[in-house]
């Protein structure tokens, strides 16, 4: 079990790795790295100095590794917009997209398992229908232009929501949370359900289809062959075996929803890492380009990591080998 | 010789196989699934032959009328005379004539880069499940590291570093979308492939590369059918995404993502047919085909009667 | 055993459970069809009844509608099921509840048991719920529960899961959980057909025995009718939904009333019938309807010249397959599939490779058909290198050396017709074209026995013995030397496995051919075989003329495997008192471990023993997690 977790971590380790090479590939040898790095208003001197002290001088190897260091020692270089590290301009977003991230993921947990539950034990119920085709709507929205009817029809038409920023924010940990205030909540309200929107259908099929699947197994026919009541073994024999695949997603997608953020942000001006990374495309604040996605892979490898190790702790039969087939 | 003295099920002999009437029957069996079709069918109709349906070339600025601009639907062209069914945007163009074409470059980028995902990522995966290992290794490594970071996300950095463009935009959406088949091309083709009838073609000389095109791949075909449905319809979403976010297709050929986009702003200022008649469009065209997709893979898969 | 007095059943006693007019229909999409129709049996108070029939006979969809457990959607129950005097069908949802699991209880085929949870949490379960007994109370009468159905250390096994353990041990939580109420009738729907002869031998031996300690009447639901006469009282005989003859098993084996009955005796190969004799000889079948016999050829396979230089020589071949594990995933061990194995078959001669799972017997074949690599040794067929080093391609061999496969629902490309699944070969062969290509596929279908207009036909149109022969005509397109029959037949229904084994012995005397015929079934070994091989743990154990092996077993495990298959026969009984609690051992080992070398003591002509020395038998006793774990 150690092992394989820290086999897991070596895996990791090597993900990050690949990901600073494609980015520095992606930087470096896909368009021009001086206009990438060096900001457009520089003078000649400056850009000379510049391309010195940023080493493009140097072969390609040398600046790999320079970059390397670079990110070992946290410096990801100056916002050319902020002018200040840019990972500290990440950072200070971070908690914005984290509260409404997981606000998301919390409805589309509480809305979508019971539901999914729902329509896999009674597939042929009116409900289950109804349930089944909301969920074929609920993924074919785009996100963006549910966001904009949302702000059109609840902020604009019937006043209730407001449309756009954080509202209120209270200081815990040494960051602003909206999660806090009667204000941010209504705030957060639009924004969280419009993320939650596909993420809620997703994981309603899957519980669905987890609960088709384990239902025709022969374990389920002894449960019941033992007498023990519907209920028990729906909760207790059904249950489990449904929900460990569904965890499993859930944590991955986690990730997607911190990544589809981008979009809600953008619509509801939530002032997080989403709308960051969509200013500093539009401004080239390359420097916030390139933290903002070492801060995603490590976070993305990071959930990786652990949603592993909680499906290892889940399934005893994954518990005893010696790793997850891929 | 007598044949099968007691087997059970010899003297019921199946009738011919029908492999596509046996699909259309039972997939008319959900009316949901006909009015999608029909639909979709309609949308597909629509978009090609969108010149002879249209009023005005919403791409050619010489029919485009600046007077005619933010006319609300049911107005009349002051220049040429025809109605402006669903309104006109502020360079007087007409919505309904956008909606049209901008269709087109919806349908098409969904499409062509779904297909090409679909024969990029379906040949590794299927080579992947055929051979197996260290090939099959370092394919699905690709893909894992591919998936476990969000199309979306990709896409933006992508069309970040390439800029705007209908071919990067394809490209850009290919790139993210070939691991999901190659993941599923891979999963049937390792069921498949174990299957006896694969080591029969094999012990009976028959070469490679027709075992993999003659027998494996028909096998794989229903499932990976059933991913490109739902692939056509994500990639348009995505792609509308991109265009609504400004990194998708350029303002000189609009998607019905940039038409959004571009109506968004004159969204609060009470002019919603702008940003919300493509936007319908755009859900419909989304909607009918997930409701095919979705009955596709009711009806294709196997453990449906378990 | 010893049996209650027939006496004490000839009194008037009420059953346990009566059965009256049952019919079960499904509902399709043609409407409601029967799937058993108008079915009437019972069984008294410490009776074994056992309900035998083929595949889609109705014997399950019978045991499932006593329990209740077909979903009333689906599934509807006409009839009268009565238990101990009350009807079943009119009870509650929580009424029949309390039935289960506390009056009758069932196990099934494969144990079946939640992945998930461990064998404790499933057994303390049924004892907290239908017998309200306290956790710790629970945890007491569960390890008396594991020891009474003979689980060695019980104690520790309560925190095993499911996957943790070996089929038969799977099986026997399965029948621990199931006594766990005292029940008065336990239903076992094929309970040791996923499982090795051995093991199959215990588990049966188990339940004959837990049935007379715990005074209980069982419903014990099998295709093998050899099982059926070690363990029945009575015996129910389904065909296609409706029950054909019922009646005392003794007097079903001996004089059988319906030719249905017949034709199934009939076609089940038992061991020791072919006692005296040499040569391999075809079932004498009898026709299901009319009870008369089939006329089908009865000549026996003559054995090979004497003389004759081998077709196919197998040379210290070894087959091992990596077992991945630890940090890097560097291999820890390896599987030892097959082990220094050597024989020949000479033309038109039949040797066969009979052991149990993990005894590298098909491991074997696919070596000799290119499918797993040779670690060492070769493998020759005449002057072409099958396998191992100066390895011939495999479009040189494969009109010498074909292959017929276990699974005739899996061995057919669903997507091709019949015509081009045969044809094919040929023309990738060049073999033959245009109308001499469809000539020669009319022939290879009439040749298994079907009809040439069935070319057209795709393979789902056909039942699982017509797949088969397709399979054979497949195999015989290119002509070979040589088939491999890896489990040919054991996918197949007793009747239609005796017909298929009759067309190869008669494909065998047309044309010479010579088979290396894999079965772990001793029975089927005996009637088709000139040689024999017994494996055991990747090694040949005996080898030798099919009569001296099973007149005269050399080795242990031999004679383990012949006395633990069940023999079709009520008056021959086994009389098995021990209870070994035996697992099939693992063939994995450490990496650098040297195996003992091979030697061979001839015990009569061409009958050889395998000599184990000192080194005996492995150390590890392992199961099956033991590979996941290593």
């Amino acid at each position: 079990m150690f092992a394989s977790i820290l086999k897991r971590l070596i895996q990791a380790v090597f993900v990050v790795l690949c990901m600073t090479v494609i980015v520095f590939i992606g930087m470096n040898l896909i368009g021009n790295p001086i206009d990438l790095l060096i900001s457009p208003q520089a003078t000649q001197a400056e850009r000379e100095r510049l391309i010195v002290e940023f080493g493009l001088d140097q072969p390609v190897w040398t600046q790999y590794l320079h970059f390397l260091d670079g990110l070992l020692h946290l410096d990801l270089g100056r916002s050319y917009i902020f002018n200040e590290p840019a990972l500290k301009v990440i950072l200070t977003r971070l908690p914005a997209t984290l509260e409404l991230a997981v606000m998301a993921t919390l409805i589309a947990v509480v809305v979508g398992i019971p539901l999914g539950l729902y329509a896999g034990l009674r597939p042929h119920s009116p409900v289950s229908r109804v349930i089944m085709s909301s969920s074929i709507l609920g993924f074919s929205l785009p996100t963006f232009w549910v966001g904009m009817m949302f702000i059109m029809i609840f902020s604009v038409k019937l006043g209730w929501l407001p449309s756009s920023g954080r509202g209120e924010t209270v200081q815990m940990l040494g960051a602003d949370w909206s999660f806090l205030t009667l204000d941010g909540l209504k705030h957060m309200l639009l924004p969280a359900i419009n993320l939650a929107l596909f993420k809620t259908s997703l994981i309603l099929r899957l519980t669905r289809a987890g609960v088709a699947e384990v239902l025709p197994q022969d374990y389920v026919r002894l449960a019941h062959a033992k007498g023990l009541s519907a209920r028990r073994v729906t909760m207790v024999h059904v249950l489990k075996n449904v929900m460990i695949p569904v965890v499993t997603v859930v944590g991955l997608e986690f990730g997607s929803v911190i990544a589809f953020s981008v979009v809600t942000e953008t619509i509801f001006a939530w002032p997080g890492m989403g709308k960051l990374i969509i200013d500093s495309i539009n401004n080239l604040d390359r420097p916030v380009i390139v933290a903002y996605l070492m801060i995603i892979v490590l976070l993305f490898v990071t959930i990786n990591l652990l949603v592993d190790i909680i499906y290892t702790l889940l399934d005893p039969r994954v518990r005893f080998a010696s790793g997850r087939a891929a | 010789m007598p044949v099968d003295l007691a087997d059970p099920f010899a003297a019921e002999p199946q009738e011919r196989a029908r492999p596509v009437r046996d699909f259309a029957r039972e997939y008319v069996r959900s009316p949901g699934a006909v009015l999608g079709f029909a639909v979709l069918l309609a949308i597909v109709l629509a978009a090609v032959f969108a010149p002879l349906l249209t009023p005005q070339n919403p791409y050619d600025l010489m029919q485009l009328d600046i007077m005619d601009g933010q006319l609300p639907p049911g107005e009349s062209s002051m220049a040429y005379g025809f109605n402006y069914l669903l309104g006109t945007d502020e360079q007087g163009r007409d919505i309904y004539s956008a909606i049209l074409y901008g269709l087109r470059i919806s349908l098409g980028v969904g499409v062509v880069s779904a297909v090409s995902a679909a024969l990029v990522g379906a040949t590794l995966g299927l080579f992947a499940a055929y051979k197996g290992g260290r090939i099959e290794a370092a394919i699905m490594r690709l893909v894992d590291l591919q998936l476990s970071f969000p199309t979306i996300l990709m896409a933006l950095m992508i069309l970040a570093l390439l800029g705007k463009g209908v071919a990067n935009v394809v490209l850009a959406l290919v790139l993210v979308e070939w691991a999901t088949f190659a993941r599923t091309a891979r999963g049937v083709g390792m069921v498949e492939s174990r299957k006896e009838y694969i080591e029969a073609s094999y012990v009976l000389g028959i070469p490679a590369w027709r075992i993999m095109l003659r027998h494996l791949l028909p096998n794989c075909i229903p499932p990976l059918i059933v991913i490109a449905t739902v692939q056509v319809a994500r990639a348009i979403s995505l792609e509308a995404t991109l265009s609504f976010l400004g990194v998708g297709v350029p303002i000189t050929e609009p998607s019905l993502g940039l038409l959004i986009s571009n109506g968004y702003q004159f969204m609060f200022s009470g002019l919603y047919w702008m940003s919300v008649y493509p936007g319908i469009a755009l859900l419909i065209t989304i909607v009918a085909i997930n409701l095919v997709g979705d009955r596709m893979r009711d009806v294709l898969n196997p453990r449906k009667d378990a | 055993m010893d049996r209650p007095d027939m006496s004490i059943r000839a009194l008037p006693v009420t059953p346990i459970l009566e059965v009256r007019n049952l019919t079960t229909s499904f509902r399709g999409s043609k409407g409601w069809s029967p799937v058993v129709r108008d079915l009437s049996f019972h069984i008294a108070p410490r009776e074994t009844l056992a309900v035998v029939g083929e595949s889609g006979s109705g014997k399950s969809v019978t045991a499932l509608s006593v329990m209740r457990l077909l979903n009333p959607r689906s599934a509807r129950i006409e009839g009268e099921i009565l238990f101990g005097g009350t009807s079943l069908p009119g009870l509650s949802d929580s009424q029949i509840r309390g039935y289960r699991g506390r009056e009758m209880s069932m196990i099934f085929q494969d144990a079946s048991l939640n992945p998930v949870y461990d064998v404790g949490f499933q057994l303390m379960e049924t004892l907290r719920i239908k017998r309200g007994l306290t956790q710790r109370d629970a945890k007491r009468e569960a390890v008396q529960l594991l020891e009474k159905v003979r689980i060695p250390s019980a104690k520790k096994r309560l925190d095993d899961f499911p996957h943790e353990l070996s089929g038969g041990m799977r099986q026997r939580v399965a029948i621990a959980m199931a006594l766990a109420c005292k029940p008065q009738l336990l239903i076992a729907d094929e309970p040791t057909t996923a499982l090795d002869v051995t093991i199959q031998a215990q588990i049966v031996e188990l339940i004959k025995q837990l049935q007379d300690e715990e005074r209980m009447s069982v419903m014990f639901i099998t295709h093998d009718m050899g099982v059926v006469a070690e363990i029945a009282d009575r015996t129910a005989v389904m065909y296609r939904g409706d029950l054909v003859e019922t009646g005392r098993t003794a007097d079903v084996f001996a004089a059988p009333r319906q030719p249905y009955t017949r034709a199934l005796l009939a076609s089940i190969p038992r061991l020791g019938s072919m006692n005296g004799t040499d040569l391999p000889q075809p079932f004498a079948l009898i026709d299901h309807r009319s009870g008369e016999p089939v006329a089908a050829a009865e000549a026996e396979v003559a054995a090979p010249p004497a003389s004759a230089a081998p077709r196919l020589s197998v040379k210290d071949v070894s087959v091992r397959f990596d077992v991945r594990g630890g940090l890097l995933g560097g291999v820890t061990g390896r599987v030892h599939a097959v082990e220094d194995v050597s024989f020949d078959i000479a033309p038109g001669e039949t040797l066969s490779l009979v052991g149990e799972s993990g005894s590298g017997k098909s491991t074997t074949a696919r070596a000799i058909m290119g499918l797993n690599r040779v670690r060492q040794g070769r493998i020759t067929m005449g002057d072409l290198v099958a396998a191992g080093e100066g390895q011939a391609p495999r479009s040189a061999l494969c009109d010498r050396l074909q292959m017929i496969f276990q699974d005739p629902f899996a061995s057919l490309d669903p997507r091709m017709r019949v015509g081009d699944l045969l044809a094919e070969p040929l023309r990738v062969h060049g073999t033959a074209q245009g109308e001499a290509l469809r000539t020669r596929v009319g022939e290879l279908l009439r040749d298994v026995g079907l009809s040439p207009e069935m070319a057209a036909r795709f393979p789902h149109q056909f039942s699982g013995g017509q797949r088969q022969r397709i399979a054979i005509a497949r195999a015989l397109a290119l002509d070979p030397e040589l088939v491999v029959a890896d489990e040919a037949v054991s996918a197949l229904d007793v009747s239609v496995k005796a017909q298929i084994i009759n067309l190869m012995m008669e494909i065998q005397r047309a044309r010479g051919l010579s088979y290396l015929f894999i079965s772990h079934d001793m029975a089927v070994v005996e009637r088709i075989s000139h040689r024999v091989a017994v494996m055991y743990l990747g090694r040949i154990v005996e080898i030798g003329p099919r009569r001296a092996v099973f007149e005269n077993p050399g080795h242990a495990y031999t004679r383990q495997l012949m006395s633990a298959v069940p023999v079709p026969d009520p008056a021959r009984r086994h009389l098995r008192r021990g209870l070994a609690v035996d697992e099939i051992r693992s063939p994995v080992r450490p990496l650098g471990y040297q195996p003992p070398p091979t030697r061979m003591i001839e015990l009569s002509p061409g009958h050889f023993v395998l000599d184990e020395g000192d080194a005996a038998q492995p150390q590890a006793k392992g199961r099956p997690a033991d590979l996941a774990k290593a």
